[in-house]
């Protein structure tokens, strides 16, 4: 519809344009068309004119003949007869003569060729009146015969004939121009007939022409007032109608028109608002900090482009309601682009805030049940085993213990019997302590007490309390520390537990007469522990797999030498938590086994489990700028809206290029970066934001390959804390608080 | 009358105390840590009951029960189960009788007294 309005104007303009050229051309051919035609005409009334006075001329001729003949006439009379009775006629025509003649010169004054003849008359005529004198005076004196004599003689007649002669040619002439004019005159009337006509009927096509271009243009205008009313109407009606609140105004900012949707979320009547500033109808302020947020229409104006709300602002209604709200304003401009008002539409968000908190609700919910029915498989089969490894010392003990009952005197039988119960309580206790640790790590409640801790002391208790044990089996132990201190920010039981798993478990699979070598020392910031043993090994494939909680080896004697299989997960997350990491490997099966921890001197990395998370809502990341970059759409968003639910000012990535773009405008305080991504990854991200000006943000890893070498990558490449996936939502935004708090 | 028993048990330090038991209650006992061992100890020894536990390596309790009562002397031969679970179904239908672990010691000088008596 606009475009029609747009067009339709253009359109008229440029047939009013043709039509006013068309006009004047048709005025100036009517113009030269009517110039013609008079000119033709005043020809005509010339030619006319001069016809009439050919024909005075012709008149003239025999006027003048008549009276030379009325004179001679009477002369011959009067000398025949002498009678006085003839000189009357013969003395009139005297008279009237010189006055012909004169009126014939007026006559044909514009042709020399004539005014000649009539020249060469008068002495012609003037000689025969004399010589008519003559014979007239001899008659009149009484000499009747001299008189006739003379008149015999002949020279009258001939003067006579000449005369006549000159007169005729005179009239013959006069004759012959009358005919020409005549024709001339005939033909310029018609011709001056012809351009009448055709300036007449120019005229009738110029006044056709024109009214068909006026009825045109009437039409047009009409049909786009038709249109412009049908439009107009449509969008009040649709302004009106449609399901979000609208307001618009003029160009400073005043109210001029509300949908009742608009009404009913302000509490303002449009009548009442209409002419108030924006601000006063439209209050709207930051849901947490209570600060009034800028009118959009004062950006708009500003800016001259369409703007969106910040998210959680809350519209303040005239009645005191607080409706959540998303809007966005912007310019309303006239044909030429100037501003006339803005146009502003926002709409409840009550019920969008709801449902998103339901979904965010749902996607935890189900990214904890699919972490559960996981963990739940693992679970099932870890419990055929536990209750396996449980009830067996159970049994030993019990029957034993019935022995001691039945026979108590028999030496070789109660010893037997106590070296029983005494392992196998041992044994449970152990089984215990490692499913209690388990649990801990399950539940994310496996807390380092971090001190200051000399590992070289902590090897040398370890080694002493596993003497028994390794002397039972004539195993040999190598020891080497090739420093007497060795001091690490860590746990100190923990660590010690660490020990105590590698060697126990040295011992467990290196058959009788073995060795065992253990050695401690300082490498690089890192102490370097490793346990060596000549025993069972494993298919070098499995280097990693044997740390998996729950994982345990099918072959017999991984049944043999019992146990959950759990010490070697446990051992891999309390280095992890030191921000360590521990090695295995293997030449293969039989060929011996090593096992290397390094726990760095003083941890940069943060893990999860070392920043305790506080009451959650107590977390508060206002303000709190945040660069997110995740390749997976579905962990992005579920950590955007844990982020954001907290206050934070989220800008996303799904790359490490699509990062670096944005890192000028986002300025972060915290990058949040997943680490495996196709192309570049975390640590080609981490090593351009180190490049870059400014101050350097806080960077959080997340990566679902939380095994060793990645966390001890991501130690030396800077990061600050290390999250492994899944976490909970609150461990990030704990996390993000710790760093902040910590700055 | 004594019983001649069978116990195949792979956790040593338990095999050992049920077999020192048995002997006390006055019953001939021989102790096989694994599956395999065992048919051949059963074909010499000729059994009266079998102590099998279900969760052997390799060849388990189930199929070690099948292959004892194809021996000659196998119908006729006491078949009772250890295991670990209450669920009797994880046990084959060779088996007479299910035990569940730790066993209940007095249950089974009883079933093993009942059958001497027969």
């Amino acid at each position: 519809m606009p475009q029609v309005d747009a067009r339709a104007p253009g359109r008229a303009r440029s047939l009013s344009r043709g039509a006013i050229g068309a006009i004047g051309g048709a005025a100036i051919l009517l113009t030269l068309v009517s110039v013609a035609a008079l000119w033709q005409q005043s020809g005509a009334m010339e030619a006319g004119d001069a016809a009439r006075r050919a024909l005075e001329i012709q008149r003239q001729v025999v006027i003048v003949r008549q009276h030379i003949t009325d004179v001679e006439t009477g002369q011959r009379g009067f000398v025949l007869t002498g009678e006085r009775a003839y000189l009357e006629p013969y003395d009139r025509g005297r008279g009237q003569i010189p006055a012909d003649l004169d009126r014939l010169r007026r006559l044909t004054a514009s042709d020399p060729e004539q005014q000649r003849r009539v020249d060469a008359l008068a002495p012609m005529v003037t000689a025969k009146l004399q010589e008519m004198a003559g014979t007239v005076d001899l008659r009149a004196h009484g000499d009747a015969e001299g008189a006739l004599d003379l008149v015999r003689s002949g020279v009258g007649k001939d003067a006579m004939d000449r005369i006549r002669a000159d007169l005729d040619e005179i009239a013959a002439d006069a004759r012959g121009a009358l005919q020409d004019l005549l024709d001339e005159r005939t033909s310029r009337g018609r011709r001056s007939a012809f351009f009448i006509v055709l300036g007449n009927a120019l005229a009738l096509l110029v006044v056709a022409t024109a009214a068909w271009i006026l009825a045109r243009l009437l039409a047009r205008a009409l049909a786009a007032e038709a249109r412009r009313r049908e439009s107009e109407a449509r969008l009040y009606v649709t302004l009106r109608s449609i399901g979000d609140a609208v307001i618009a105004t003029d160009h400073d900012g005043g109210v001029v028109f509300m949908n009742e949707v608009a009404q009913r979320l302000t509490s303002w009547s449009e009548a009442d608002a209409r002419g108030k500033p924006l601000a006063d109808v439209f209050a709207i302020v930051n849901e947490q900090t209570r600060k009034t947020v800028e009118s959009p229409v004062d950006r708009v104006i500003r800016e001259g482009k369409i703007v969106g709300l910040a998210n959680h602002t809350v519209l303040l209604s005239r009645d005191g309601r607080e409706v959540p709200i998303d809007d966005s304003g912007a310019p309303i401009r006239d044909a030429d682009g100037a501003l006339m008002g803005v146009v502003l539409v926002f709409r409840d968000v009550t019920e969008r805030n709801r449902a998103e908190a339901a979904r965010r609700q749902a996607m935890w919910a189900e990214a904890a049940r699919a972490q559960a029915e996981q963990a739940n498989e693992a679970k099932d089969a870890f419990l055929a085993v536990l209750s396996h490894e449980l009830r067996s010392p159970l049994s030993a003990m019990l029957a034993w213990t019935r022995v001691l009952e039945r026979s108590p005197d028999d030496a070789t039988r109660r010893a037997r019997a106590l070296a029983v119960l005494d392992h196998s309580i041992k044994v449970q206790v152990n089984l215990i302590n490692d499913l209690l640790d388990v649990s801990r790590i399950v539940s994310g409640k496996f807390d380092l007490q971090r001190g200051p801790v000399d590992l070289v002391k902590e090897l040398a208790e370890c080694l002493d309390g596993l003497q028994p044990a390794m002397r039972a089996k004539g195993l040999t132990l190598v020891r080497t520390a090739t420093v007497p201190r060795l001091v690490v920010d860590g746990d100190a039981p923990r660590l010690a537990q660490v020990m105590r798993n590698l060697v126990d478990n040295a011992i467990k699979f290196t058959p009788e007469d073995g060795r065992i070598e253990v050695r401690l020392e300082a490498v690089g910031g890192d102490a370097a522990f490793s346990v060596a043993d000549s025993g069972e090994g494993f298919e070098p494939e499995l280097a990693t797999v044997i740390f998996d909680r729950f994982e345990q080896r099918s072959d017999p004697h991984s049944r043999r030498h019992g146990g959950l299989g759990l010490g070697l997960a446990i051992v891999r997350h309390i280095v992890l938590e030191h921000g360590g990491t521990v090695v295995a490997s293997s030449p293969g099966p039989g060929k011996g086994a090593t096992f290397t921890v390094r726990i760095p001197a003083a941890a940069t990395l943060r893990t999860a489990a070392e920043i305790p998370v506080p009451d959650e809502e107590a977390v508060d990341l206002h303000g709190v700028r945040v660069l997110l970059v995740e390749d997976d759409a579905d962990w992005r968003e579920a950590v955007v809206l844990g982020l954001e639910e907290r206050g934070a000012e989220v800008t996303v990535a799904a790359s490490v290029p699509e990062a670096l773009a944005r890192f000028p405008e986002a300025r972060p305080q915290v990058v949040v970066s997943d680490i495996g991504m196709p192309q570049q990854d975390g640590f080609d991200l981490i090593a351009a934001i180190r490049k870059l000006d400014g101050p350097p943000p806080r960077i959080v890893a997340m990566t679902g390959f939380a095994d060793g070498a990645t966390r001890e990558d991501c130690r030396r490449s800077g990061f600050d804390v290390f999250l492994a996936k899944p976490f909970e939502p609150g461990r990030l935004v704990a996390a993000i608080g710790h760093l902040l708090a910590a700055r | 009358m004594g019983l001649t028993v069978l116990v195949v048990e792979d956790h040593v330090e338990s095999a050992d105390g049920l077999a020192e038991l048995l002997q006390l209650w006055g019953h001939c006992a021989h102790v096989v840590y694994d599956g395999e061992s065992a048919l051949p100890v059963a074909r010499e020894v000729r059994p009266d009951v079998a102590l099998i536990d279900i969760g052997l390596p390799a060849m388990d309790g189930n199929a070690l029960a099948a292959e004892l009562r194809a021996l000659e002397m196998g119908p006729r031969m006491l078949l009772v189960a250890l295991t670990g679970y209450r669920d009797a179904s994880v046990v084959c239908p060779e088996f007479d009788r299910h035990l569940e672990k730790p066993v209940v010691l007095d249950v089974l000088e009883r079933l093993l007294a009942d059958r001497g008596a027969v």
